[in-house]
């Protein structure tokens, strides 16, 4: 099963004219209704985090990108219309390879529908300061193929990065990563691969 | 104009340890701090940086108030000096290792460099008091070239992890000692601060186990008698005529009036580039080349560790990065037969490595592939002591800030004896090689060096003003109202090993001599 960045565009477009928030269009220009911080709604944390689920693979707990999400949303501007677009393109999607929802899809399904978002380039800096060249005057949302530098810059890129830092050294065989209490006992001794 | 009993410019560990001893024999003081307030403990700062991965800019201090220039030196300084309430060891490593005695002899053991004007006998008796302030937790039973000591580690050591101890058995068949890393970690709960739970993310402890000299800001505090103004840029200290007090002249970041304030002491502990500056910004009649400078010596003698890292790749994994603090090191190369044909090197292992992101992979897919190589990685640094030289130095720049004050420019050139230095780290790293038989291995080329964040001299002690800034006890030739403690006072660098405890060791001295004088 395939599913391209065009697909994902061309749903995510046609979800969008069915529905308002959280876009507008004008002067031919798609426009952020908003780009101040804000909440998102619960399903929209849910689908990425069903986005980070299929990533994970089990390698350990993830609700520390639920905090994380918040908060990005909650405190920096523009990821709450990015969080927006991208959880309604990942529903389009499900409902384009025949399943209710991302929530409801199967794993097969999220697999095919990220696989082409993670196969994207990731830049290695862009987690904690995202690069300015990337961010729109004005709150133009580009709804054409460079929106998904946009996804890389605010969700997936940085979603990546985490990764990295934490659930990966699960994968890696370690029994825990940094940032979270580990002990003093485990850390002489040999590390048990399973 | 305000007064106090005492007045420190700079919140680091050395200003905050005053700060500490002085309140507790009931003297008032004020700090006067230019960055922001900082929270400790440091749980918001951990939230930022693991939980939102946000470099939060209401801790960082513009280009304006903090800059330099320099010529001769490769590294970026700015990301070695912290300016905020508690300065650099809000964010440190927390190695605590004491100077050899032959350290502070170097030009009479060994023919290079400056003696020290206290020896280790002198300050032995302080570096017990500051390895309690801090908590060390440390040992010197694995380690046989430890100096010698009258009391013991107030905390257990840590236990070298399990990759440092495939290395340390490796070494020893090869006559090399890895020993344990004294640190100013809590190994058990100490003085209100709870035992370490090795979360690893050491540069922001969220709960305190890594010191942090606000730990003890806050007691200060606490106390009524200790008050810090924060984002307040100290330009002059001006000492009264007939050396009774000093006063500081003082601007707020964010505009407003230049103030002063009084006080019968002021101690400058502002680290070695800007207590080197402020007294050169404080010129006035009677001090025509800047306060303590009668002998020119304000800013020379600037010492920065130079420090090369390099990295062996083995074919096991070792799984390193399991502990966030530092586990194993070497003494071994400090006082070796061939000293004085160069200077004393330290060698540590750093788990750090691990702990980096991939620093490239292609795409999220081969994420396992990308990362994979971190577990064979070690990475080893190798601290080199390090002269002072004619061609070591601080002055000021052409480049002003915010207030017109010129910033400290660096002149910093390695030798033919740093360079000398650099070939014996060389064969040291040769020799760890051949005895922990990695696949591969890497050491950079010389003029790839940083300063491990050590920056000492500048504001050198000693015996008179043609020689050094400041007498003994850290107090300024020519105004006696005026100290200058930290790294700043050093004879060239604390041998090879970290500065740190030998600075809060000095300053502990320092407020000795300061609370006699105030009787």
């Amino acid at each position: 099963m395939n599913f391209s960045r065009r697909q994902f565009l061309f749903g995510l477009v046609t979800a969008l004219t069915a529905q308002a928030a959280p876009i507008r269009f004008a002067s031919g220009i798609y426009w952020m209704q908003d780009d101040e911080p804000g909440p998102v709604d619960d399903t929209v944390i849910a689908n990425l985090l069903a986005m980070v689920e299929t990533l994970v693979h089990g390698h350990g707990s993830i609700e520390h990108y639920r905090t994380y999400f918040n908060w990005r949303t909650q405190n920096l501007p523009r990821y709450k219309p990015y969080y927006e677009l991208f959880s309604i393109g990942l529903d389009e999607a499900a409902r384009t390879l025949g399943e209710a929802s991302f929530i409801d899809a199967s794993d097969a399904t999220r697999q095919a529908i990220l696989t082409t978002a993670i196969e994207l380039p990731h830049p290695q800096s862009a987690l904690l300061r995202p690069t300015p060249a990337l961010t729109l005057p004005s709150g133009e949302i580009p709804l054409d193929e460079s929106l998904w530098l946009r996804f890389d810059q605010y969700i997936i890129g940085e979603m990546i990065m985490i990764y990295t830092q934490t659930n990966a050294w699960i994968m890696l065989g370690y029994d825990a990563w940094p940032g979270v209490p580990r002990g003093l006992d485990r850390y002489p001794l040999p590390v048990e691969v399973t | 104009m305000s007064e106090s009993k005492i007045a420190i410019v700079g919140s680091g560990i050395v200003g905050v340890t005053a700060a500490y001893w002085l309140t507790r024999q009931g003297h008032d003081v004020v700090i006067f701090e230019k960055g922001a307030a900082y929270p400790y403990p440091h749980t918001p700062q951990w939230m930022d940086n693991h939980l939102h991965y946000y470099d939060n800019p209401a801790y960082h201090i513009d280009a304006s108030l903090k800059s330099y220039t320099s010529d001769g030196i490769g590294f970026d300084l700015e990301r070695e000096r912290y300016m905020r309430v508690g300065g650099s060891a809000t964010v440190w490593e927390a190695i605590t290792i004491r100077m050899m005695a032959e350290d502070f002899w170097t030009n009479t053991l060994y023919g290079y460099g400056d003696d020290w004007a206290v020896d280790y006998d002198a300050l032995e008796p302080y570096y017990g008091a500051a390895e309690t302030l801090l908590g060390v937790a440390g040992t010197d039973d694995d380690n046989p070239f430890a100096p010698p000591r009258s009391m013991p580690y107030p905390l257990p050591p840590f236990d070298l992890a399990y990759d440092d101890t495939i290395m340390q058995e490796r070494l020893l068949e090869a006559g090399i000692t890895l020993h344990t890393t004294p640190q100013a970690r809590t190994r058990l709960t100490f003085d209100s601060r709870p035992g370490c739970q090795n979360y690893g993310t050491c540069r922001y402890c969220p709960i305190g186990a890594r010191y942090s000299p606000n730990h003890h800001l806050q007691q200060a505090v606490q106390t009524g008698l200790c008050t810090v103004q924060t984002n307040i840029s100290v330009r002059r200290v001006i000492p009264d005529a007939d050396g009774q007090g000093a006063t500081l002249v003082y601007q707020p970041n964010d505009g407003g009036d230049e103030q002063e304030h009084h006080s019968q002491i002021v101690i400058v502990a502002a680290g070695a580039l800007e207590s080197a500056r402020l007294l050169l910004l404080s010129r006035n009649e009677r001090f025509p080349d800047g306060v303590g400078n009668a002998g020119g010596q304000v800013g020379q003698g600037l010492a920065f560790h130079h420090v090369w890292k390099g990295r062996m790749q083995y074919d096991e994994a070792l799984y390193p990065f399991r502990f966030g603090g530092w586990t194993g090191q070497s003494l071994q190369f400090i006082n070796t037969p061939t000293r004085g044909e160069h200077a004393a090197v330290k060698v540590e292992f750093a788990s750090r490595k691990a702990y980096e992101p991939p620093m490239t992979w292609e795409t999220a897919l081969n994420l396992r592939d990308a990362m994979q190589p971190q577990l064979h990685w070690q990475q080893i640094v190798l601290q080199a002591e390090a002269p002072t030289s004619p061609e070591k130095y601080v002055t000021l720049s052409d480049s002003v800030d915010r207030f017109g004050d010129p910033f400290a420019h660096v002149h910093y050139h390695l030798t033919e004896f740093d360079a000398n230095t650099y070939d014996f780290s060389r064969r040291v790293f040769d020799q760890f090689v051949a005895a922990t038989r990695p696949a591969a291995s890497e050491f950079p080329p010389m003029d790839f060096w940083d300063s491990g964040s050590h920056h000492m001299g500048t504001c050198r002690m000693g015996t008179s003003p043609d020689n050094s800034v400041v007498n003994v006890w850290g107090q300024v030739h020519g105004a006696p109202s005026v100290f200058v403690l930290g790294g700043s006072s050093f004879v060239g660098s604390s041998g090879a090993v970290n500065p740190t405890l030998t600075m809060v060791a000095l300053a502990i001295r320092s407020a000795g001599y300061i609370l006699d004088q105030l009787v």
